[in-house]
């Protein structure tokens, strides 16, 4: 796991501060505000929502949902964690609660491949050379469940137990759709790089 | 040498991670418009409380200050009952031999009333018969120039007159020029309705302390007359009470039954203290002995609330992972330590019930000093504080005090002015100070709430 020594919000208290005076003006339906939260962190919630949705038209609509819920919900932000964590943890969510509520999500354990080879996780020189646009088209081509495991628990660093609470499903699942969706993205991968 | 092969969900964290897709111009505009318009603001509950006091008293006074004006002398109390005149007819005598001069005080002899049907059946002539009948004759006793001289000392109301104070009659006729009975036109004639006082009146205070006969002799005119007094019997009281400006707590960080210690932070210290908007508001009743001592006791709403400024330092620095779960500390040296300010603001709520026993001194006719103690005890209401969290990314967190009742006792003195009609205003002062603690074990607290201001008070004295 990687670590990293972020910098705490009490030692930025000037930024802290900041973020809250923001969010209270959100909260008060200031639009000015609101058009502002949006500006710094639109183009990074869409990257967000990209890489739940099954499509651009898909993660336009969840990143206007996110948006609404974010500024629904910006009284309760408390300076805890910064604004962007904050915002991001909103769009997750909303992410989630979309794609359990369309049932998307599998909750049917897979039975692992005894012949599960650690090599179908590595990439090779020539695979990393694929784009982040690539990346993320060819996520959207996986299953939902798949897609949506692999992003909690490779990006956003969730555990199975978390991933498991989450998506309402066991942990075992979690666990076997991760690996199915490792082995299906480096196949398609493997496949643009031909 | 080959490159040692990257892991897919590192690939995936170094592509996506910090990954950014533009956002096309018109996603704002789509967003804007479903966004839900600004929400009528929320005013807090003591804000409309003390607007109703402000008014309720804006109206009570505007509507004392009224009623002055008009106020009959059946509405003064004077030491018990109010003493009237009655102008009659004949020479100072009703045609049946009745006296003039009627009262109920002092040593003078209850008149006989049944000269004065009116009277004996309750019924009451009009305040102001110029204005009811301008132009009526009003009929004087042989001799008199004017029914100003003819009752000189009995405040009868002429043009240019002033109840209450100096009485100025006009230059009277001659004496000879009046026949045996004489009518004269009313003093009025001639003058606009409007332009009269509202009470000019055949019946008029005296003094209560002046007794009155039919042949008293003329009294100074320019003696005030005093208006009300705080009655010097036993009585009851009903009113309201709003204490503004000053409340706080008493807290420290130890002595909380299951106390913990604060895991990030040290030399955690209460720094400045502001008060923030407090109030309580009552409703009271009581009685008032013979002697002046008074027992009192309400329902009280009490609003506390106050921000604190700590200063702590925090030695340990989280380590985080990617999103911001924090996984374990380091521990800094005293020298890299950071010395953090920050603030909260916390607010009780609390209704109770006090008990008060007092006494009251009466420094002149209407003026009178009140002083006061006693005791309270009451539920909170909501008592949630805020206050420096143990543990995780969190500044603050909150959480409920234990205690669900609360006690404590309370002092206070005030000025008191009665005004007519059986009114009593009081502006004094006073302390409530709450003598159980509020345990909020999870932050490591105690609380003691107290709060002190400026008291306003309008209550209704009743007689029985």
């Amino acid at each position: 796991m990687t670590l990293e020594l972020k910098e705490l919000p009490l030692f930025t208290k000037q930024k802290r501060e900041e973020a809250l005076e923001l969010a209270k003006k959100c909260a008060k339906a200031d639009r000015t505000a609101q058009k502002k939260v949006f500006e710094l962190y639109a183009s990074k919630m869409k990257a967000v929502c990209m890489r739940y949705a099954a499509n651009a038209d898909e993660a336009k609509d969840l990143m206007q949902e996110g948006f609404i819920k974010v500024f629904q919900n910006m009284d309760k932000f408390r300076g805890d964690a910064s604004l962007e964590t904050w915002v991001t943890r909103v769009m997750i969510n909303n992410a989630i609660t979309y794609l359990r509520k369309n049932n998307k999500i599998t909750r049917q354990t897979i039975a692992l491949d005894e012949n599960f080879d650690h090599e179908d996780e590595e990439l090779t020189e020539e695979e990393e050379e694929i784009t982040s646009e690539e990346v993320i088209e060819l996520m959207q081509q996986l299953p939902p469940g798949y897609r949506t495991i692999l992003n909690l628990y490779a990006i956003e660093n969730y555990s199975h137990k978390e991933i498991a609470d989450q998506l309402e499903i066991n942990e075992g699942t979690s666990r076997s759709q991760l690996l199915k969706a490792r082995k299906m993205l480096k196949k398609m991968i493997n496949e643009r790089r031909k | 040498m080959k490159p040692p092969k990257k892991h897919i969900d590192t690939f995936l964290r170094q592509k996506l991670g910090g990954y950014k897709v533009p956002v096309e111009d018109n996603e704002w505009e789509a967003l804007a418009s479903r966004l839900p318009a600004a929400p009528p603001r929320k005013r807090p509950l003591y804000l409309f409380v003390l607007v109703f006091f402000v008014f309720a008293a804006a109206g009570t006074a505007w509507w004392l200050g009224h009623i002055r004006e008009n106020t009959g002398p059946e509405e003064i109390m004077a030491q018990g009952q109010p003493k009237t005149v009655t102008e009659r007819p004949g020479n100072g005598t009703p045609e049946n031999g009745a006296p003039v001069v009627s009262g109920s005080t002092g040593n003078t002899a209850a008149p006989d009333l049944s000269a004065y049907p009116d009277q004996q059946n309750g019924t009451k002539q009009p305040r102001n018969p110029r204005a009811t009948s301008p132009g009526t004759p009003v009929k004087v006793p042989p001799g008199a120039g004017s029914p100003a001289q003819a009752f000189p000392d009995k405040g009868i109301r002429t043009p240019g007159s002033d109840l209450l104070g100096e009485q100025v009659f006009p230059a009277a006729p001659a004496k000879d020029s009046i026949s045996e009975t004489t009518e004269i036109p009313a003093l009025t004639a001639g003058i606009a309705e409007d332009s009269l006082p509202a009470q000019a009146d055949p019946a008029a205070v005296i003094p209560a302390d002046t007794n009155v006969t039919a042949d008293a002799p003329a009294k100074d005119p320019s003696v005030k007359l005093p208006a009300v007094q705080l009655p010097s019997r036993s009585y009851f009281y009903l009113g309201g009470n709003v204490s503004i400006l000053a409340s706080g707590y008493t807290q420290q960080f130890t002595g909380a039954p299951d106390a913990k210690e604060h895991k990030n932070y040290r030399e955690v210290m209460n720094g400045a203290q502001a008060r923030e908007p407090s109030f309580s508001a009552r409703l009271i009743g009581g009685y008032v002995t013979r002697q002046q001592i008074f027992f009192s006791s309400g329902m009280e709403y009490n609003r506390v609330a106050q921000r604190y400024s700590f200063r702590f330092t925090n030695n340990q620095v989280p380590v985080y992972d990617t999103v911001d779960r924090i996984i374990d500390y380091i521990t800094l040296t005293d020298s890299a330590a950071e010395k953090v300010n920050t603030s909260v603001t916390n607010v009780t709520t609390q209704v109770s019930v006090p008990v008060s026993v007092g006494y009251r001194f009466r420094l002149s006719n209407k003026i009178s000093m009140g002083v006061q103690a006693g005791g309270n005890a009451g539920i909170n209401f909501s008592s949630g504080f805020s206050a420096l969290s143990k543990s995780s990314l969190e500044i603050f967190t909150r959480d409920n005090a234990t205690n669900r009742f609360n006690f404590g006792v309370n002092a206070g003195m005030d000025i008191g002015v009665t005004l007519p009609r059986n009114w009593l205003f009081e502006i004094g002062f006073n302390y409530r100070k709450q003598l159980n603690s509020l345990y909020v074990n999870d932050l490591g607290v105690v609380i003691l709430p107290y709060n002190y201001g400026i008291n306003l008070s309008i209550k209704k004295i009743i007689l029985p």
